[in-house]
């Protein structure tokens, strides 16, 4: 018995739940909207119920029998002088009757005033983003908001995902087979590794850029980007705008400072695709893993080489204290 | 790498290195595979932070 109580108060509360689930599903916005509508209609239905059934002293007061005779003999008045007015029209004729009948009056007022509470309701969810799509007669809205916020998404895991991957075991494995017998240099891997970027960019975005890289020179049209880049430590961006020529590129330099004496200067460049702040990221990303890669390896070399070669005699000028 | 907290292991270390330099120089998937294929769920955080901008 008690197990039985226990499952019956269960199923109480459950089914208490799910009425103040339904309620809380149901929100705010749309009660107010139905509200509104029932409000509305029965504002409606009431006007012609008072219509039909009007108050004693209203009912005295007025005199429903003068106004169809008072209409036809002024029309046949009109009519029989041939002057012309508003009232020989057809559309007179035919809509001042309509027009004029009180319940029509009620019925009409009820129709505007939905017809104002239902655009209300679909006009400003659009404002607020909230309508993403929607059928009036046979006009149709749609915001392209989700799918251009997908659009972004994807384009930034994307970018997030190409990081992943340069960090990982396929790029350091990729890093190793740039070794030839002991030697494994940084602008080797760095083009490798480059091309399988562009690669990807090509095949994921339809964007495609031009790699050019620089050992320990600047070439002069580069020059204030690169000492900006240098200067600033991050990748130098510059996109065209909009309207610029469309024979000029958009261009991403990055100065990288490989020992005290030698550098590289990578510059990408595209006349189709836009640098974002991503790109500007991956850059300096990229050359660092790769640093660390070839450090990697060089000690892995070392480590497992049974006859290291001496360290090279210091200099003679060399303070030996320090 | 030691992820265990031991002290770390010459030997071992050694053997490792040996063991990746003389291994498989082909990665197992390139850059184009990493970005291929990357799904949003259209309720992810992400979108709903674009889209309200």
């Amino acid at each position: 018995m008690l197990t039985i109580h226990i499952a019956d108060n269960n199923r109480n509360t459950e089914g208490w739940h799910g009425v103040k689930d339904w309620l809380l599903r149901f929100k705010y916005m749309q009660a107010l909207y139905v509200i509104g509508i029932v409000l509305i209609v029965a504002h409606g239905a009431w006007s012609i119920w008072t219509i039909a059934h009007p108050p004693r002293a209203a009912s005295a007061q007025s005199n429903p029998a003068a106004a169809p005779s008072s209409a036809s003999p002024s029309v046949e008045q009109e009519g029989g002088s041939g002057t012309p007015s508003e009232t020989n029209t057809i559309t007179a004729l035919v809509i001042k009757p309509i027009v004029t009948s009180p319940v029509n009056k009620v019925i009409f007022r009820s129709l505007f005033y939905l017809f104002v509470w239902v655009l209300l309701f679909l006009v400003v969810p659009v404002a607020f983003l909230r309508l993403k799509r929607f059928k009036f007669f046979n006009v149709e809205f749609e915001v392209e908001g989700e799918r251009a916020a997908i659009q972004q998404a994807i384009i930034t895991t994307s970018k997030a995902s190409l990081m992943e991957y340069l960090t990982g075991r396929d790029a350091f494995i990729k890093t190793l087979g740039c070794m030839h017998g002991n030697v494994i240099t940084f602008p080797d891997v760095l083009r490798v590794l480059l091309d399988d970027i562009q690669a990807a960019y090509r095949d994921t975005f339809n964007a495609g850029f031009t790699i050019e890289i620089y050992e320990d020179e600047i070439p002069p049209k580069y020059a204030r980007m690169a000492q900006h880049s240098k200067e600033t430590g991050h990748s130098s961006l510059w996109n065209k705008a909009e309207t610029d020529h469309p024979f000029k590129p958009n261009r991403m330099v990055y100065y990288y400072s490989i020992s005290e004496t030698s550098f590289l200067l990578t510059v990408l460049s595209s006349f189709a695709t836009q640098f974002d702040a991503f790109d500007k990221h991956v850059l300096p990303l990229l050359h660092n893993v790769i640093s660390t890669n070839i450090e990697s390896i060089e000690l892995m070399v070392v480590a497992t080489n049974p006859n290291p070669a001496p360290p090279p005699a210091p200099s003679p000028n060399a303070n030996p204290e320090s | 790498m030691s992820k265990k907290g031991k002290p770390i292991n010459a030997a071992e270390v050694i053997k490792r290195a040996s063991a990746v330099l003389s291994g498989p120089r082909v990665p197992a998937k390139t850059a184009k595979d990493a970005m291929k294929n990357v799904k949003v769920e259209k309720d992810d955080p992400l979108v709903k932070r674009y889209a309200s901008r």
